[in-house]
């Protein structure tokens, strides 16, 4: 404010761009030690991070395909798992769901017949303490041995298997809905 | 400075200058991650390294940076520093960050962290700062503690994700957010109640 007063009223142009200078310098320079400390620190770590990421993916696909060996390496889902004789024992699919309050997302593995081997959320922001069970063990094991024709909440459907989490009926259903629709639809492509 | 007064600008952190209690800042943080008591220490301890951390360096340079552009070099000081605690974090120590990721960059918008670098480490020397953030650190992990522990119990029936009770209903409002702005202010009436 008092720049921009000096600037009009005194009009003396040159004490407040040397004033703005010095300013502008002593940003400059701050801002080129955080920039360069930052690069530096991103230089240094970019690789580890990299390579934990991987391994993190790895570990989660064993885990909902316990049988595999080995997993398809690219970069878009459905994944197939091989065995150690490179021979497809299952595969893994990545269901998206909108839930209450985010979109949920989570891996699915799925022997060659299209039983369920696992189910693990890779992310999701639901109601801590309600919505956020989905990714508890107890609601997730439910999935384990089942065909997708039972994948549907009890109280949805008849024919449904899978008990949902009590007062988080929206996470629960478009989580269940959403992995019966992928293996629905994955059944096409491949059959 | 003698060691007394340093332990002043300790535990004045605690109660009679309680970052949330008392001058209420960094309540929006405290409200969103109270919901279990291992997030509140998580929270806690990250967001004291970063204070230390910041603290240090403000009053480091402190007679140097002219008093205009202070807020913006503040913020630059606190980010970098921040997203160096979040890469490393990330590299290095993966367990932890897996805990604590979804905190880190909230800490850049903890309002604790400017306002310890404007009403305090902008003037006094690098040791009073280092005590200071510690201070402030411990009284705010220890709110945050203590409101998360109750949210926990009474919400979920749960401390530490270890089931504490049988047949017990949960209240589910202290899980959400009502549940939070209930402790919370709770917590500060009793405080108010105790000091007069």
């Amino acid at each position: 404010m008092r720049l921009f007063k000096n600037f009009f009223l005194a009009g003396d142009f040159e004490m407040v761009m040397k004033e703005t200078i010095k300013l502008g310098k002593y940003l400059f320079i701050i801002c080129a030690v955080a920039g360069v400390t930052l690069a530096g620190t991103n230089y240094f770590t970019t690789k580890k991070i990299v390579s934990q990421k991987l391994k993190d993916e790895d570990a989660a696909l064993k885990e909902v395909l316990p049988v595999a060996f080995c997993f398809e390496v690219k970069n878009n889902f459905p994944k197939n798992g091989f065995d150690d004789k490179n021979n497809i024992v299952g595969y893994v699919l990545k269901a998206t769901a909108a839930g209450y309050s985010s979109q949920i997302e989570a891996l699915v593995g799925l022997d060659r017949d299209f039983k369920i081997t696992g189910v693990k959320i890779l992310s999701q922001n639901e109601t801590p303490g309600l919505g956020a069970k989905i990714s508890e063990k107890y609601f997730l094991s439910q999935f384990i041995g089942k065909f997708s024709e039972k994948i549907l909440l009890k109280k949805d459907d008849k024919a449904g298997e899978i008990d949902g989490i009590t007062s988080a009926t929206i996470s629960s259903r478009a989580i269940t809905d959403a992995i019966r629709k992928n293996i629905d639809e994955f059944k096409k492509t491949v059959k | 400075m003698s060691s007394k007064k340093l332990l002043s600008e300790f535990t004045k952190g605690i109660i009679k200058e309680n970052p949330v209690l008392i001058l209420m800042v960094g309540l929006c943080s405290v409200l969103a991650v109270s919901t279990e008591a291992k997030n509140a220490i998580g929270m806690g301890s990250a967001m004291t390294f970063v204070l230390l951390g910041s603290n240090i360096l403000v009053s480091f340079l402190r007679n140097s940076i002219p008093g205009k552009v202070r807020i913006p070099v503040f913020l630059i000081i606190i980010g970098s520093f921040t997203t160096i605690v979040d890469l490393v974090m990330n590299a290095y120590a993966p367990a932890v960050h897996k805990n604590l990721g979804i905190f880190i960059p909230l800490i850049v918008v903890n309002c604790i962290i400017i306002a310890r670098a404007e009403a305090f480490a902008a003037k006094k020397p690098v040791l009073d700062s280092i005590i200071d953030a510690l201070g402030m650190g411990f009284g705010y992990t220890l709110v945050l503690f203590i409101i998360a522990a109750i949210r926990e119990i009474s919400g979920n029936g749960t401390f530490f994700g270890v089931k504490l009770f049988t047949g017990f209903n949960p209240v589910l409002i202290m899980m959400l957010p009502p549940g939070a702005f209930i402790t919370i202010g709770l917590m500060m009436a009793l405080l108010r109640k105790i000091r007069k």
